[in-house]
């Protein structure tokens, strides 16, 4: 069946599922072309195949499972290059982003105010390399800095946003609303 | 076991693997670490995931980057655009901005009738709700002395709020303007959103639209794309209002906004013609000034009707696009979207 109401239930749930389907084939393909492909074919196979999937299920493993399969048949098709992870990797990150599907999530949400709390040279720097997607060389020359020093810095941000959330995680975690 | 500096050198490989060269000697001990320890396997993951959220919501604001929004102004001075500020740090604030779209979807499992997921240089009376970012929000009134407020309720109705405003929240798809202006994006699903005001009520038909209420219960409508039904509790007339209109409310009736003269036009709009992408609305805000200006971007190509026109930065359009159409074609056909890197 594909009436109008399937593809706007798809629509829906893909909407709700997208992005941690696209992080998720990132653990995995981090090459950001690489992954975005990926994920636009397993968007075309899950449409195709929408009609197995059981409503009231989980869509988002459901959907992960079917990107899972699209990144080995990715892997199958293309040069393999040394860079690529094994498939044991695969699997075990896979698994882990299932495990915590759900606190991957809230840390997505609790995200945003850390990024607001962040200095604004930081945010700067993040606008540019995630914007506008910038390579460190194309930023050390707009921002007239070493690359190294842009790497450092990113590296950092990198590092305080992620202890932010973790630090917000354990707050709401240990005080619910 | 891994050694306790474990996370710093897995952090230092992410890193690498990020940004930098990443070797196959990186990849074989990014590997070892991530199998051989399952504290390090979730920072891997959690890493790549904060990687990717900041990648794929920052790229969906490249779409209207503030600066540009500014400088499609008219030409013509206007009072209205002159209330416009120079944003500051207008790079930051486009980050965060883009950050704040995130959280369109509402999750099922959360009890809250709606999020606050964004303040723009808010200031907040005393409110009988959280003020927060990211608060979750439950029935009861906020109330924005100046700046702009962005909630998301339940139903996945976006409402930005421009102060000095008072805004009840009253069920996960519905609220009450008691004073102040709002304009609301609502998605599909989302259908039948109420604003109540203190003459009428406004039923959402899937639309853009923007309200404003006086504190003597006097408002205005004007629908921005769709269609909104009105009706009023006195006269019982009810009205139906289409992209574009507008309607005044008074305690008695509804009348005709009045133009330029007279009550101040709460709503401005342009139409440049040139821009590359579809019809985005944009709000933004004389932030504390108390006068909200919203830009209504437009080109003459409408958003297209099969279901093959999302792309990652469209997407929250696309929903809106309704009706997707019956065809069996793929809602995202590959070669949609693609960022330029």
């Amino acid at each position: 069946m594909s009436s109008p109401d399937r593809a706007e239930e798809f629509v829906f749930l893909l909407a709700r599922h997208e992005r941690l389907l696209g992080a998720y084939v990132m653990t995995m393909v981090p090459h950001p072309q690489d992954a975005d492909d990926i994920l636009q074919e397993a968007k075309v196979v899950m449409w195709r195949s929408f009609a197995k999937f059981e409503p009231g299920t989980n869509f988002g493993a459901w959907a992960r499972k079917v990107a899972f399969h699209q990144v080995l048949a990715y892997r199958k098709r293309k040069h393999r290059d040394r860079l690529d992870f094994s498939e044991d990797f695969l699997r075990t990150v896979s698994d882990e982003v299932e495990q915590s599907a759900d606190q991957l999530e809230q840390r997505e949400r609790l995200l945003h105010d850390c990024v607001a709390k962040l200095p604004p040279e930081h945010r700067d720097a993040l606008h540019l390399r995630y914007q506008e997607g910038l390579s460190l060389e194309d930023m050390a020359a707009r921002l007239e800095r070493t690359v190294g020093a842009l790497y450092r810095l990113l590296s950092r941000v990198r590092h305080v946003l992620h202890e932010c959330v973790s630090k917000n995680l354990n707050r709401s975690e240990n005080e619910p609303a | 076991m891994n050694p306790p500096d474990s996370p710093a050198e897995l952090r230092v490989l992410c890193d690498r693997l990020l940004d930098g060269d990443f070797s196959p000697e990186d990849r074989a001990r990014l590997e070892a670490l991530v199998l051989g320890d399952v504290a390090l396997r979730r920072l891997y993951v959690e890493i790549m995931h904060q990687h990717a959220a900041l990648r794929q919501n920052a790229s969906r604001l490249g779409e209207v980057p503030l600066s540009e929004v500014l400088q499609m102004l008219p030409d013509e001075p206007s009072a209205k655009v002159k209330r416009f500020p120079r944003w500051p740090l207008q790079l930051a604030a486009a980050v965060v901005l883009g950050l704040g779209v995130w959280w369109l979807v509402p999750h099922p499992a959360e009890k809250p009738l709606a999020t606050l997921v964004e303040t723009n240089g808010a200031r907040w009376d005393n409110s009988s709700l959280p003020t927060v970012p990211g608060s979750p929000l439950r029935a009861g009134r906020l109330r924005l002395e100046s700046g702009v407020a962005r909630l998301v309720f339940q139903s996945g109705a976006e409402v930005s709020l421009e102060g000095p405003a008072e805004l009840e929240i009253q069920g996960p798809n519905a609220c009450f303007l008691h004073t102040g202006a709002l304009t609301a994006h609502v998605p599909v699903q989302a259908h039948g959103f109420v604003v109540g005001t203190a003459h009428a009520q406004l039923i959402d038909h899937g639309t853009d639209f923007g309200i404003s209420a006086d504190p003597g219960g006097r408002g205005q409508v004007q629908v921005l794309k769709g269609e909104v039904e009105l009706r009023h509790d006195r006269s019982g007339e009810t009205r139906l209002l289409q992209t574009h209109e507008s309607a005044a409310i008074t305690p008695d009736r509804f009348t005709q906004v009045r133009g330029s003269e007279g009550e101040p036009d709460r709503y401005a709009f342009v139409r440049p013609n040139s821009a590359p992408h579809p019809s985005t609305i944009t709000l933004t805000t004389a932030g504390g000034a108390g006068d909200a200006a919203y830009i209504v971007r437009r080109t003459a190509r409408s958003i297209s009707r099969t279901p093959c026109c999302w792309s990652k930065t469209r997407r929250r359009k696309a929903i809106a696009a309704r009706p997707i159409s019956a065809s069996t074609s793929p809602p995202c056909a590959t070669g949609t979207w693609r960022k330029p890197r």
